[in-house]
């Protein structure tokens, strides 16, 4: 069930901002992917993240038209990142976890912009990527934290959901 | 003799090290490895289709009922814009009619008229750093990787990518675009490039041909993928530097990529059986 949970957020968030958000939204968004790999790092064992992060990843790169595999490392290296720093980082902080989120978004987009300034075949202008990046980031430490928040009172419904479902099939086991 | 902790810094940085050189040996092509990008437009572009299908018709609806007032005014303004273009359309029928004959007199072949296919815009690249976006039509309907996309603007793009009903465009304004072209008054010739915001860049005009600010630069054909005399762009900005062969010329392009959303594929000729071929 939290497969499933995982997979339409996953699917929700690419399709938000790769058909409403580019029309009307502001120019240069951060990937709100970002936020959710945050969440994963966090909240979800390597197990349960990772199949997600790959499909994800894939996805991504698959619709842009940007360097191949670079969401799906910048996907990856950031659940990794997440789940070292939660080791000593006590992220259920009301300061610390937005800051994760924050250092999140900026680690993606520059990982993408690196892609597109130093790698891509026909590299973009380095100028461009200061700008984009900083409103990307400001972005994020604005609305990433309430994304945030948005999955985890996800995930708490899907826990419940499931909880009351087992309970409905097998009564013995609550009581 | 080494710790556990060098042992792990030192399988980091070469799973670093290959994940970049994987990346950069990627980077080098526009199209996705092993059909992988298609399988994301499988599985994506449905959704992506459906939900704007929705958006549009809700948007329609709000023009349709809401915005008459505005549509009346805006209709006398086109009915203006009509009877200008109904005399300039009579002019060219002229011309076209003119040229025929011409080219006829002179034994030119005709030019050959490659079929157009009408899509959709479904989705767009969410990442400021790569321009391109996803159509509604795909290899089922005729269409194929190189395939240039147009509006009656001009020039919007070219397909990178086809699945069996979807494609990718790389928008004229993405770096990894080029268009061969030339500047339709003084047929300055050279090479359009995207320049990532908004804007194109026109390399390899040499210094020697005078050009300015306003001039309409089409495409030559000589790229093999555009037809000749499709509209890019106009010039914007020209720098003459003192050293150098070439000037630094900027165009912006006569298509709103903003709000794209109907495109022309201009297809392949169906390929016609050779003599002698089984």
């Amino acid at each position: 069930m939290i497969y499933g949970y995982h997979l339409i957020i996953c699917l929700f968030l690419i399709i938000f901002q790769t058909t409403l958000l580019v029309g009307g939204g502001p120019a240069h968004l951060y990937d709100l992917l970002a936020p959710f790999v945050v969440y994963l790092g966090v909240y979800r064992l390597p197990r349960e993240a990772v199949p997600v992060l790959v499909l994800g990843g894939l996805a991504m790169d698959g619709i842009s038209g940007g360097v191949f595999g670079v969401h799906l490392t910048a996907y990856l290296w950031l659940y990794v990142g997440v789940r070292w720093a939660i080791q000593f980082l006590h992220v259920g902080n009301v300061i610390l976890l937005p800051l994760l989120v924050t250092a999140g978004v900026a680690f993606e987009s520059l990982v993408v912009a690196f892609s597109a300034v130093v790698l891509a075949s026909a590299a973009w202008p380095v100028e461009f990527m200061f700008s984009v990046v900083s409103r990307q980031v400001l972005w994020g430490a604005v609305t990433g934290p309430f994304l945030m928040l948005f999955f985890i009172r996800g995930q708490k419904s899907v826990d419940r959901a499931r909880k009351s479902f087992f309970a409905e099939k097998d009564p013995l086991r609550t009581s | 003799m080494f710790s556990k902790r060098m042992i792990f810094v030192a399988v980091v940085i070469i799973l670093v090290a290959v994940n970049v050189i994987l990346l950069t040996i990627t980077g080098k092509h526009t199209q996705t490895p092993s059909g992988l990008g298609r399988g994301a437009l499988v599985i994506v572009s449905p959704f992506q289709k459906h939900l704007t299908t929705f958006v549009q018709s809700v948007k329609d609806t709000w023009n349709q009922y809401f915005f008459l007032v505005s549509t009346a005014k805006e209709n006398q303004r086109l009915k203006k814009a009509l009877g200008q273009s109904l005399q300039q359309l009579n002019r060219c029928s002229e011309t076209d009619l003119a040229n025929d004959r011409l080219r006829h007199l002179l034994g030119f072949e005709e030019a050959i008229v490659r079929p157009m296919i009408a899509a959709q815009v479904v989705g767009k690249d969410p990442s400021p750093w790569s321009k391109t976006v996803i159509v509604d039509k795909g290899t089922q309907d005729g269409v194929r990787q190189g395939d240039p996309v147009v509006i009656p603007e001009g020039i919007a793009g070219v397909i990178v990518e086809a699945s069996a009903r979807y494609a990718k465009v790389l928008l004229l304004i993405d770096p990894n675009s080029a268009v061969d072209a030339l500047v339709q008054q003084t047929r300055a010739r050279g090479i359009v490039k995207g320049g990532g915001a908004g804007y194109c860049v026109f390399d390899y005009v040499l210094r020697k041909h005078e050009i300015s600010v306003g001039d309409t630069v089409v495409s030559s054909g000589l790229d093999g993928v555009f037809p000749k005399g499709l509209r890019v762009g106009h010039i914007s900005e020209i720098v003459r530097l003192n050293a150098g062969i070439f000037q630094k010329v900027s165009v912006t392009p006569y298509v709103d990529f903003e709000i794209l959303e109907e495109v022309f594929i201009i297809s392949e000729p169906a390929s016609e059986d050779l003599p002698g071929e089984l």
